[in-house]
């Protein structure tokens, strides 16, 4: 069976992806018939052990499927010999390497592997690619640093950068920005988004941080219940299925700013008054509170504004007047305590 | 940025070959060292009178019949067991491997042990010259070959560094005892040589035995230089060399027949030698501070030569008639550099 979908980097055929332990197969997810085009961004989420990891590496030829086919750029996988495969399909998982005595740009320079010949050395069209890569994930200044010695943020994009200067058209990568602070989780996201946009690579990548998912990636593969849910990250919010994240534990999807919330039970019905993104920050506080935003006339108004010295906040209710309020901290400790007052 | 990659691609390069002609230097002054120093001094300018004159003297017979082959035996020893090490530590990614704490040594010893007493019944002590070398040598890469297989199997399944020492010490400890009672079982004249064999040291190699070891060496040597590669894919592990597109059976399979000859070999005919195998692979990374093996298998094997042939030197207690068992200089050379490296691997944990 050859691949019908000109235009698709990975194709998986009625695949069942799951592992083997003491001789039983337990499929984990499956049968899948879905596509991932070329160039695109592909975000995987999925709870602790729906199956994530066992799906990217399934992909990326490190497991054997329980059943189906991955058809990689026309040709089934199995069909690739093991140098071709490596500079078609590159993989980083979670584990972090520790090496004795590795220094980072010996770490990257293994990404060259498939294309050196026997003795390993690197000609100078390959320096050049691991100097990029080191640039690209901005660890160039760490490049004689031992791998043993970093961070385990730096670690992590050192392995990056090993996976980009192999050079592959599909990257499969597990939880790539799980050990980053947020600041380097953005860079490597965006990282991420040129090599589709620039370089025309396709990214299959897992992860938790769904903000940043639903701003950057191209798709959605949601895996719950065995099954993929698949959209562009609008599609996924309007078509509710962000919420078979949570099943029905008491959070939903909050559509509007991409965030789960508790299913709460609000005290009461307060109304705002004010304009743009004061009254849009302010509402998330009154939510907070345990009160519902709302901009029809009720018993308790909140009145954001500003005056000569700055913003401040005026909470309102029948018997009850609070003095200008001039942090939202200030509001949600008075908000907090109204019950008591009413 | 590509120029400045060029210079410290160069200055790196210069700095490690710099350092490669200090330890030769180093490895050949031991080596006319080992054959000048002994219970018997020797100036180094009768040494070379001899040799140029050929004159057949006490002095000559002694350095050709005695020193220069146990040099030579020392210098051997030293690079398979360090070379060894290197290829176990990199394989099991585990920075305590060695050919003697796996117990691979042990192996190999039982090894020789089954051919010399478990065919006690049929053979005299005359018989077990004609069994030769290389019989010997077969033996021990078998018995060698098959720990190695046993470790690789349970490493499998437990990943924990320490865990796999402990495992070593186990096997080493359950083939001894096998040995022993392999020697209640067997007949005197058996036990003589197997006794005179476990006590095996540098010295007493004939020049068929020198040279069928000779062949070995160079043979685990060959194999390990085509193997450069894959060693250093290996590494970062085997999911992620198998990315890189290397074929982990075959690399295995490669690369523990290197270490079974080289260990099985030096085992044959030197007996046991502890710490050698796992220290100076450790002593390389700190000098020449890199984990390419393109850089670090020369290096193990000039230093890996030196150490054995300072642990010679240090053995015959230069001046005295008596030698120390090389074994003993070995373990207290190699032992501190084992903790400094458990001590290191402990801080990164």
């Amino acid at each position: 069976m050859i691949g019908n979908d000109k235009t698709a980097a990975i194709e998986l055929k009625s695949l069942t992806a799951g592992y083997k332990k003491e001789g039983t197969i337990f499929p984990l997810v499956g049968p899948l018939n879905i596509s991932a085009g070329k160039g695109e961004l592909i975000a995987i989420i999925g709870r602790n052990g729906s199956g994530k990891s066992t799906l990217l590496k399934t992909i990326a030829g490190l497991l054997k499927p329980v059943e189906g086919d991955i058809i990689i750029k026309g040709r089934k996988i199995n069909e690739y010999k093991r140098g071709e495969l490596a500079e078609t399909v590159g993989y980083i998982s979670t584990e972090q390497i520790r090496v004795d005595s590795m220094k980072v740009i010996e770490l990257v320079e293994l990404g060259r592997y498939p294309y050196t010949p026997w003795s390993g050395r690197l000609s100078e069209a390959d320096n050049e690619k691991v100097i990029l890569a080191m640039e690209k994930t901005g660890i160039i200044d760490l490049k004689e640093n031992f791998i043993n010695e970093l961070s385990d943020g730096e670690r992590q994009k050192a392995m990056i950068a090993r996976l980009i200067a192999q050079d592959t058209d599909i990257l499969i990568m597990d939880e790539p920005v799980a050990f980053l602070d947020i600041r380097n989780k953005y860079e490597i996201i965006h990282l991420l988004r040129s090599l589709s946009d620039r370089k025309n690579k396709t990214v299959i990548f897992s992860g938790h941080d769904l903000s940043l998912i639903m701003a950057q990636s191209d798709r959605i593969w949601m895996i719950a219940d065995g099954k993929i849910y698949d959209g562009a990250p609008e599609d996924m919010v309007l078509n509710g299925f962000m919420n078979k994240l949570f099943d029905d534990n008491g959070f939903v999807f909050s559509e509007s700013d991409a965030t789960f919330k508790p299913r709460n039970e609000f005290l009461a019905e307060v109304k705002i008054n004010g304009e743009g993104i004061f009254r849009l920050w302010t509402e998330k506080a009154v939510n907070r509170a345990g009160f519902k935003g709302v901009s029809h006339k009720t018993s308790i108004s909140v009145t954001v504004d500003r005056d000569n010295e700055g913003l401040y906040w005026i909470c309102k209710s029948d018997n009850n007047e609070s003095p200008k309020l001039r942090t939202v901290y200030e509001l949600t400790k008075w908000l907090r305590n109204l019950p008591k007052k009413i | 940025m590509i120029n400045g990659k060029r210079k410290y691609e160069l200055s790196g390069r210069r700095k490690a070959t710099l350092l490669m002609l200090v330890v030769l230097i180093i490895t050949v002054f031991l080596f006319i060292l080992d054959i000048v120093l002994g219970s018997v001094s020797i100036k180094l300018k009768d040494i070379v009178d001899v040799l140029l004159n050929k004159s057949d003297s006490e002095i000559y017979s002694i350095i050709v019949k005695f020193r220069i082959p146990k040099a030579f035996t020392a210098f051997l020893a030293g690079i398979s067991l360090s070379v060894s090490g290197l290829q176990l530590q990199t394989i099991f990614r585990n920075p305590m491997a060695g050919p003697y704490v796996l117990g691979i040594s042990a192996g190999a010893s039982l090894g020789v042990a089954v051919l010399i007493l478990g065919f006690s019944d049929y053979f005299t002590a005359k018989s077990l010259e004609l069994l030769g070398s290389w019989s010997i040598a077969a033996a021990a890469w078998m018995g060698a070959g098959i720990v190695i297989v046993i470790i690789m199997l349970i490493s499998l399944k437990i990943k924990d560094i320490l865990a796999i020492l402990i495992l070593g010490i186990m096997l080493s400890g359950g083939i001894s005892s096998v040995v022993s009672i392999m020697q209640y079982f067997s007949s005197e004249t058996m036990l003589k040589s197997y006794v005179i064999w476990t006590m095996g040291s540098l010295g007493n190699l004939s020049s068929q035995q020198l040279q069928v070891m000779a062949v070995c060496v160079t043979a685990g040597l060959i194999i390990s230089f085509f193997s450069l590669k894959m060693l250093n894919a290996m590494l970062i592990g085997e999911v992620y060399a198998g990315t890189l597109g290397v074929n982990i059976k075959r690399a295995r399979i490669i690369i523990f027949t290197s270490t079974s000859l080289l260990t099985g070999t030096v085992t044959a005919f030197c007996g046991p030698i502890g710490f050698i195998g796992v220290a100076v692979p450790h002593i390389a990374r700190m000098f020449f501070k890199t984990s390419d093996h393109r850089v670090l298998l020369p290096s193990v094997v000039l230093i890996g030569g030196s150490v054995m042939l300072a642990s010679d030197i240090i053995s015959q207690l230069p001046g005295s008639e008596r030698v120390l068992p090389v074994n003993a200089v070995t373990s207290l050379i190699g032992i501190p550099v084992v903790i400094w490296a458990i001590l290191k691997t402990r801080k990164y944990a």
